[in-house]
């Protein structure tokens, strides 16, 4: 991964955090990974997820986040309190670093959401071999009546699962910086 | 009761169009219990196209699986067997276990299947009345019904009994003959570590069969990973392996697969009733089910997200 990475960053992004599972046949899986994905809006409009902040033992984790957060701003760093990511919270609370939590309904919210930007083409991807793996091997679990990623599958889903909390909190953002959005 | 023989391997019957894809090498001149065990499932009623008893690949592996030593002992300490649905394992493993607690008194038999309640299914609803029509029943072998100590109680002591999947009170029992069945429902080994501790004193067999299971099938997936890999190197002691599968890159529609992996196509297994149910099932159920590929062959994925989607997504050069 690029160490100085997002140097010709332009725009607003947002950032989405998540910590591999494991499944079955794989219990030593768990916590291999943490993926750090950027989400902003590329030059085309289009929200495009990029793996290249993070992609490495979760031990680095939040220093990496650390020094994202000080060097781009994001608008938001977000994560699911409710997986293995949960774990980062704090560590990163002490380092200063506001974290956006989703509830239950925002994980599945952002799930779909993700589906229909694929499915739209409102999505821009890079190619990279981790976030593809991921997606190729994703599948779906029930949430409260819902859907979203199912962690626990043979291939580490942590890309595609920051990627899809990346988005979300990005959207959130665009929707709240709105002109007129805090009108009465 | 009728004296149970052995056959040399040489006895064994010949194998079908499909053999397995790795198998531990039979040793030639070892002893084995094939052939009473094949006269055991004729006594139950077990007859195909080619004739009461087992199909040949049953018997082919019965000869290597049961192989005894100079001692008369038991080669194998386990067995594991990965075979398809539909193909006669469990015909095979009830004729395996009637004529191993005939064969010897006081033989402690612990059967299970996916969970206490299917092999419960079995034991009582699905085998017992091919059991009372033949003529073990009632000189040989009686059944207790009671619900928790379900069993076929034989009369020379030996005992066929259910585990529970969730069984911790295997440790203190004696074991000889442990079987798991339909393997891949197994998550953990907590029912091998109940019977194994049970079996070290004895002359003991742990027989673990089944199809290729899920992505939540770490147990019997060990144990094919495992057992191909002592097939590869011809190992003859401690553990068997016999697998009847499809290679990673067969055509899962072709019939010529079919033919050459499924043990008991054209003899208990049409050719059209595979093509049927191709049609009705799930792909990759069916390369799971009926051609024994694990989830890593059977499903290549894109399952939520398909591919053509994704890579219309991709811009390489794209920058925020």
């Amino acid at each position: 991964m690029r160490g100085a990475w997002g140097a010709d960053v332009s725009g607003e992004i947002a950032f989405g955090l998540a910590i591999s599972d494991n499944c079955a046949c794989h219990p030593d899986k768990a916590r291999r990974h943490c993926s750090i994905v950027a989400a902003g809006r590329s030059g085309s409009g289009k929200i495009l997820v990029d793996l290249a902040p993070f992609y490495d033992h979760p031990r680095g984790a939040v220093k990496r986040a650390a020094g994202l957060y000080e060097s781009h701003s994001p608008v938001a760093m977000a994560l699911d309190p409710k997986s293995q990511a949960a774990t980062l919270k704090k560590p990163l609370m002490e380092a200063g670093i506001i974290v956006a939590e989703l509830l239950v309904e925002d994980v599945a919210v952002a799930h779909g959401e993700f589906l229909d930007l694929v499915d739209d083409g409102g999505l821009e991807h890079l190619n990279q071999a981790a976030m593809t793996a991921a997606v190729r091997a994703g599948q779906q679990r029930r949430l409260a009546g819902a859907l979203a990623w199912e962690r626990r599958v043979p291939v580490d889903q942590s890309p595609l699962e920051a990627a899809t909390v990346a988005v979300w909190a990005f959207r959130r953002w665009e929707e709240m910086s709105q002109p007129g959005v805090y009108a009465v | 009761m009728a004296a149970v023989t052995v056959t040399t391997s040489s006895k064994a019957f010949s194998l079908s169009s499909a053999a397995p894809r790795f198998a531990t090498p039979a040793t030639p001149g070892r002893e084995n219990l094939a052939a009473a065990i094949g006269k055991t499932a004729a006594i139950l009623g077990f007859e195909t196209t080619l004739g009461p008893g087992l199909m040949p690949w049953q018997h082919s592996i019965n000869s290597t699986a049961t192989e005894l030593d100079e001692h008369g002992r038991f080669v194998y300490r386990q067995v594991v067997i990965e075979v398809m649905r539909q193909q006669g394992k469990t015909v095979d493993l009830l004729s395996m276990m009637i004529a191993r607690a005939l064969r010897r008194r006081g033989t402690m038999i612990s059967y299970t299947a996916q969970n206490r309640l299917e092999a419960r299914k079995r034991l009582l609803d699905v085998w017992w009345p091919r059991i009372q029509q033949s003529k073990l029943y009632p000189r040989y072998v009686d059944v207790r019904r009671g619900s928790g100590s379900e069993a076929y109680l034989f009369s020379n002591g030996s005992m066929l009994a259910l585990v529970s999947s969730t069984q911790t009170s295997g440790h203190g029992d004696v074991l000889d003959l442990g079987v798991i069945d339909e393997a891949w429902a197994q998550e953990d080994d907590h029912l091998e570590q109940a019977m194994r501790p049970a079996m070290m004193t004895r002359d003991a067999q742990l027989w673990i069969v089944s199809a290729a299971g899920t992505e939540r099938s770490a147990y019997f997936k060990a144990k094919v990973e495992d057992g191909r890999a002592r097939a590869q190197l011809g190992l003859t002691d401690t553990g068997c392996y016999i697998g009847y599968s499809a290679a990673d890159d067969e055509d899962p529609a072709d019939p010529v697969t079919w033919r050459r992996r499924m043990p008991a196509l054209g003899i208990t297994v049409s050719e059209e009733t595979v093509k049927a149910d191709l049609d009705l099932m799930d792909l990759a159920e069916f390369r799971r089910a009926y051609l024994c590929q694990w989830p890593d062959v059977a499903k290549p994925g894109w399952e939520t997200i398909t591919q053509d989607a994704w890579a219309a997504c991709a811009a390489p050069g794209a920058r925020m």
